[in-house]
């Protein structure tokens, strides 16, 4: 898929690779969209250049102008997790938290949503609605592009070669600012926006002053409602001015029809969504659709840093479950293929190699993630738990759950649920029916139906 | 048995526990949970090769020539298998209308032309799997297209591109036709309709679209193949029935099926899809050719396109009932696309035939069901194997019927069901142990149904707040259970004791597959009660064609606890006789032959189709919102005759997990082809239920109705929860927003159509009214 791996410690290292390699190199932070698109040709790299872990690039910040950074490296989880940002960013927060899956927020990053420039991309409509601008990076020097201005078209960018977003940021939601954003997909949880909504308001008492509202998945690019915004200037949020709104976001819509629906259905939604969002505004209850406590599948530490000197990694030394391991050519694979080909540890399943299933589920540094989307480099100096290093001399009270509730069929599926099961409870020992779902919905079992899965979880928090 | 007659050493049953209808853990659970269970894709042979396997990528089209030059040469690849590499060029289950490779120079007439995407050209095995991608790359194909035929209705048109001409009848498959793109045909005629027409007081038409389901295993295919310590060249994959796999790979390697051998380690998934050939037969052909170890990996993507779906089919149907609600007459006919092959179409599409007026008694029916080769996927078998479709015309006709009479839909099912000795379609009664009253009242009542002098009456459901409705259908089914059709079906055990004064092992010999649905440890279970032991004392010794020399059949059809039972009660019964006349070890052998059953009569479908069946009503509470048109399953009731719970918790799974696969084919799963292409071949595309799509409750009810013929009494129940659920759901929309929908899947944008449709037709209506 590619052929060298780079792990830079500092930006500025990562922009001398960058400029040094150009076309042929793609940074990578998460790799949730990129590994998919390597994997099935659509975009080629010969080189990645990894900065997750690059020193300073996973910060959120609030400059002396009240204006809020996030650094390349943050994921969709910290962005949820952020008191900071759910406080002053609540579009974007709730929609990082309608994105994927808990093991795909973990890993996947605002930066890289915003640089795969797909038009369902749910975190672009949000920030472009909180007027975000992006700082971008090369060994050239620095520029700012207003986020509004970062899109040529479907999946194409205002980014050079040799450039990297090195930043995001935006003004906070002030107190006078309210704000939400809204999806639908074919499923419930862990589907492509069918249409999406951001909208932002800013009020003086009742009246809308200025209204931001942007619209993804339903033109080849996030699109700006303009005559939808004038609609609400200067009045108030009632059934009038929300459905005047609402009329004019369908009207801005200029979908097509795809597999996943009509055009003339998308448009509909648009009214649709717009206006929910607009209602839960009016009636102040749009924080109802982010969780107080969501799991995130994930114990908390910051990754650490890579305790490599040189950026390139060809030899890849880790922790595994407990061990440590010493692995040479394996820079240019998954982790999956790692785990299974070069340890033998064929606990971890392989049923997609897109981060749609979730067998693959193991956890890196204290984080559920997928196996199948980690560059195997990525593992050099971090610490692995695969399922096989779950038990001890007893089982996991998770795996013992699992025998007790018959929540195993086929199995196939059954060691990435123990993993990210046991990875919930470690984080929440006692949840709720609504979090084990919230915290299960990235495993597909097609055997069991679910429901002695989520029995086998209660069970366990109940013995642990 | 007397405690005098037991065997020594062995523990008279009063004493114990019996081990059969209790909830045990399962034999394979603990290696699953710790990740020790070895799948196909998990085995590794030191010196082993991987192949990666050419599809046409082309829908129709002759192969006029293929350069496997360069690929040959690429440093690292061992061979690369074409058509003429294949001794006898073709399989199939049913006719062997397949080639193994398509393409020139294997002698098979027709075997140059490619009718799917997926059908495979060539094998390349190499060093790596990275060189035989890079290598299968270099294969260069020359093809000269073919006219495609996608739609069913168009290939059975006159002109039409013809698939498969020049195809020989079947003397044991006779509904197979040889004209056209005809697969095949069946029919029912019983009764008279012109009566039936004359009687009937209301009569309901429908058109209804049962459309394609990938199966969506959680393991794609995967195997390796080897030669092993005997000379046999083996294949460790996943499948369904190891005997038919062994079959099929000798005939297309032109070797005695005694040197064929098929090993099926952990499965992870099958419902029907392993029952075909995949990747059996080109990794049998590469390990022999090159006397190797050859491992071959399916993506997700090959596997969708690669492997055949549930059958898509249109049924339409005009039932009548009288004033009082008696049914009076059925006519459906039915056409389903059966894809670029006859998997199991014939035998699917019988199972419609039986299944498409429902479980009820009606005296004048008369059915057609057509089976037709297409240019896309083919269709195969997939839990429910028709019924779902069939069952899917008939009780929305039901729900219909019971619209049109103002009557509850209950009762007027309640009026028409098959009971003890009424006659079905076919014009025979049902075998003993009808379960069908009892389930549709269990679970009508649970469902909160309620049932009073009057009658039967829906309950009345607290709405939510709009733009949301909510809603409450049931739907009851039936489901054949084994092979049939007048297939002897046939089940091998072989038991094995030994030890001295008493046992101290016994070993179960059986050929059946695991593939999640817990066979092997319901024959375990019922082995253990069979020899008065323990449990923990049986070791089962499965799947595998070398120790098992019998057949023991297909994990399909939900027969194998059934059939299972019946080989290891007569291998059991036989091994204690013989430990009891001091042999040691003692040993039996026996196969198990089920009641028999009858081929349909060509004309009127008169016959005994049907060994078994199970018997199944669900009820589905569904909310709608109206504005976005989604529709979220809240509760689902399901009601089983299972005859007897081997293991209930396993029963149960069964249900919660057949019950999330009828949501997703009722709900979000859409299986896209445009021109023969499929558009939906990941699981990103592809959606199947997550959790979150789950209703907070599925409620199970047992229903232990024996079967008086069968060890145990057990009936098969696999595949029941699944078939009447889309109905159910559809009856739950109409109660919900009055609006009857007849096509799945319920897709937001499909069912807000049907809302706005009604919304125009109720103005259109009050527009006329003032007028």
């Amino acid at each position: 898929m590619w052929k060298t791996y780079y792990a830079p410690n500092s930006p500025d290292e990562a922009l001398r690779l960058l400029a040094q390699y150009g076309p042929d190199a793609r940074i990578i932070a998460g790799g949730t969209d990129l590994m998919v698109e390597l994997r099935r040709g659509t975009r080629r790299a010969s080189v990645l250049i990894d900065v997750s872990r690059t020193a300073g690039l996973d910060l959120v910040r609030v400059d002396r102008a009240g204006m809020i950074w996030l650094g390349p490296a943050v994921t969709h989880n910290q962005v949820v997790a952020s008191r900071l940002l759910r406080r002053h960013a609540f579009p974007l927060a709730l929609a990082c938290w309608q994105v994927g899956t808990p093991q795909l927020r973990n890993r996947g990053t605002v930066v890289g949503n915003l640089v795969t420039a797909s038009p369902a991309n749910d975190t672009i409509p949000p920030l472009w609605a909180m007027d975000a601008v992006l700082e971008l990076s090369s060994v050239r020097g620095g520029r700012t592009v207003p986020l509004a201005e970062f899109y040529r078209g479907v999946r194409r960018t205002e980014l050079a070669a040799d450039e990297m977003v090195t930043g995001i940021a935006f003004p906070k939601v002030g107190p006078e600012q309210r704000g939400s954003f809204v999806k639908l997909g074919l499923r419930r949880t862990h589907a492509i926006a069918l249409a999406n909504a951001a909208a932002v308001l800013s009020f003086d008492g009742a009246t809308v002053k200025r209204a931001r509202i942007t619209l993804g998945s339903v033109a080849p690019t996030i699109v700006r409602a303009a005559a939808a915004e004038e609609a609400l200037q200067g009045r108030t949020l009632d059934e009038a001015s929300i459905g005047e709104a609402a009329e004019w976001a369908a009207r801005a819509a200029a979908p097509i029809d795809d597999i996943r629906g009509s055009a003339t259905y998308r448009r509909e939604m648009v009214r649709v969504l717009l206006r929910r969002a607009l209602e839960a505004l009016r009636a102040g209850r749009e924080r109802e659709g982010l969780p107080h406590d969501p799991p995130a599948l994930a114990s908390g530490q910051a990754p650490p840093r890579i305790p490599s000197p040189s950026a390139k990694v060809d030899r890849v030394e880790c922790t595994v479950n407990g061990r440590k391991v010493v692995v040479r050519g394996a820079s240019n694979k998954t982790l999956l293929a790692l785990l299974r080909d070069d340890l033998g540890l064929t606990g971890s399943k392989e049923g997609c190699g897109e981060g749609e299933c979730g067998a693959c589920t193991i956890w890196l540094d204290g984080m559920a993630v997928f196996a199948c989307l980690v560059p195997a480099p990525r593992a050099h100096g971090a610490e692995i738990v695969t399922v096989e290093g779950l038990a001890g001399d007893e089982l996991h009270p998770v795996q013992q759950a699992f025998l007790d509730e018959g929540a195993v069929q086929c199995g196939y599926c059954t060691p990435g649920f123990v993993m990210s099961g046991a990875k919930l409870l470690e984080e929440i020992p006692h949840p709720s029916r609504e979090q084990i779902v919230e915290g299960l919905q990235g495993n597909l079992c097609r055997c069991t139906g679910y429901d002695k899965i989520v029995r086998a979880i209660e069970r366990a928090a109940e013995a642990g | 048995m007397s405690k005098d007659a037991m065997p020594l050493g062995l523990t008279p049953a009063g004493e114990r526990q019996a081990s059969v209808g209790r909830s045990m853990e399962r034999i394979d659970a603990r290696a699953k949970v710790t990740g020790e269970a070895l799948y196909p894709g998990d085995l590794a042979i030191p010196g082993m090769l991987y192949g990666k396997l050419l599809f046409a990528g082309r829908p129709h089209a002759r192969i006029l020539s293929i350069d496997c030059r360069a690929a040959e040469e690429l440093p690292g690849v061992a061979v690369v298998l074409t058509a003429r590499d294949v001794p006898v060029n073709e399989h199939g289950l049913q006719t062997p209308d397949q080639p193994v490779l398509c393409g020139p120079g294997s002698g098979k007439p027709g075997a140059d032309v490619v009718r799917w995407e997926g059908d495979q050209v060539a094998l390349v095995v190499a060093e790596s799997e990275a060189i035989a991608t890079r290598a299968r790359h270099l294969i260069r194909v020359e093809y000269e297209d073919l006219p495609l035929v996608t739609d069913p209705f168009e290939a059975l048109r006159e002109g039409a591109p013809q698939l498969h001409p020049g195809r020989a009848p079947s003397a044991i498959h006779p509904e197979l036709q040889t004209v056209g793109n005809l697969i095949s045909h069946h029919q029912i005629r019983k009764g008279d309709m012109a009566v039936g027409w004359a009687q009937a007081d209301v009569v309901v038409e429908g058109e209804y679209y049962a459309p394609s389901q990938e199966h969506a295993y959680l393991q794609p295919e995967a195997g390796v193949g080897y030669i092993d310590d005997e000379g046999r060249v083996t294949v460790a994959v996943g499948g369904q029935w190891a005997w038919e796999d062994r079959r099929q790979v000798a005939h297309a390697l032109d070797l005695p099926e005694e040197k064929v051998r098929v090993i099926y380690p952990a499965i992870g998934g099958a419902f029907g899809g392993r029952e075909d050939m995949s990747i059996q037969i080109v990794l049998a052909l590469a390990s022999w050719k090159l006397q190797r170890p050859v491992k071959i990996v399916w993506s997700r993507e090959e596997s969708i396109i690669g492997h055949c779906k549930r059958h898509p089919m249109t049924l339409r149907a005009r039932w009548g009932a009288t004033r009082e609600g008696k049914l009076v007459a059925a006519e459906v006919r039915v056409v389903a696309d059966g894809g670029a092959y006859c998997y199991t179409t014939n035998k699917v599409l019988g199972n419609v035939t039986v299944t498409c007026t429902g479980p009820y008694e009606i005296p004048n029916v008369s059915v057609d069901v057509d089976g037709v080769y297409t240019n896309n996927v083919p269709s195969g078998a997939f839990r429910g194997f028709g019924a779902p479709q069939g069952i899917l015309a008939a009780e929305v006709q039901m729900d219909r019927l019971a619209d049109a009479l103002g009557m509850d839909p209950v009762e007027l099912r309640m009026k028409n069901l098959l009971r003890e000795g009424s006659l079905t379609a076919m014009g025979t009664p049902l075998p003993g142990g009808v379960g069908l009253v009892e389930v549709t009242q269990q679970c009508a009542l649970a469902a909160g149904w309620v049932h009073d002098a009057s009658g039967w009456h829906r309950p009345d459901l607290p709405q939510p707040k709009p733009p949301l409705r909510r809603g409450v259908g049931i739907a009851v089914a039936l489901k054949n259970v084994g092979f049939s059709f007048g297939y002897q079906e046939n089940c091998w055990a072989k038991v094995e004791l030994r030890g001295g004064a008493q046992v101290e092992e016994a070993t179960v010999f059986i050929g059946s597959a695991e593939v999640g649905q817990g066979a092997h440890t319901a024959i375990r279970q019922m082995a253990a009660d069979a020899l008065h032991l323990p449990v923990e004392q049986i070791r089962l010794v499965a799947a595998d064609t070398a120790t098992s020399p019998g057949s023991s059949g297909s994990v399909s059809s939900s027969r194998m606890t059934l059939m299972a039972g019946g080989a290891v009660h007569g291998a059991a019964e036989e091994a204690l006789r013989r430990w009891r006349s001091e042999e040691r070890p003692a040993v039996a052998e026996y196969t198990y032959l089920a009641p028999n059953t009858t081929p349909f009569d060509p004309e009127t479908g008169y016959g005994v189709p049907n060994l078994a069946y199970g018997y199944v009503a669900e009820a589905v509470e569904a909310e709608v919102d109206t504005e976005t048109g989604q529709v979220r399953v809240v509760r689902v009731v399901c009601a089983d005759d299972v005859g007897r719970a081997v293991n209930p918790q396993q029963v149960t799974g069964q249900i919660e997990g057949g019950v999330a696969q009828g949501l997703g084919w009722a709900t979000c799963e859409s299986f896209v082809t445009t021109g023969g292409r499929v558009l939906t071949p990941n699981l990103s595309t592809y959606l199947i239920p997550t959790i979150g799509e789950m209703p907070e409750r599925i409620e199970s009810h047992l229903i232990e109705h024996p079967d008086p013929r069968v060890a145990w009494g057990v009936r098969g129940m696999g595949e029941m929860p699944l078939i009447p659920l889309a109905p159910a759901l559809i009856g739950a929309l109409h109660d919900a927003t009055g609006v009857w929908f007849d096509r799945l899947p319920l897709l937001g944008e499909r069912v807000l159509e049907g809302l706005r449709l009604r919304r125009g037709k109720a103005a259109e209506g009050a527009a006329e009214k003032s007028a």
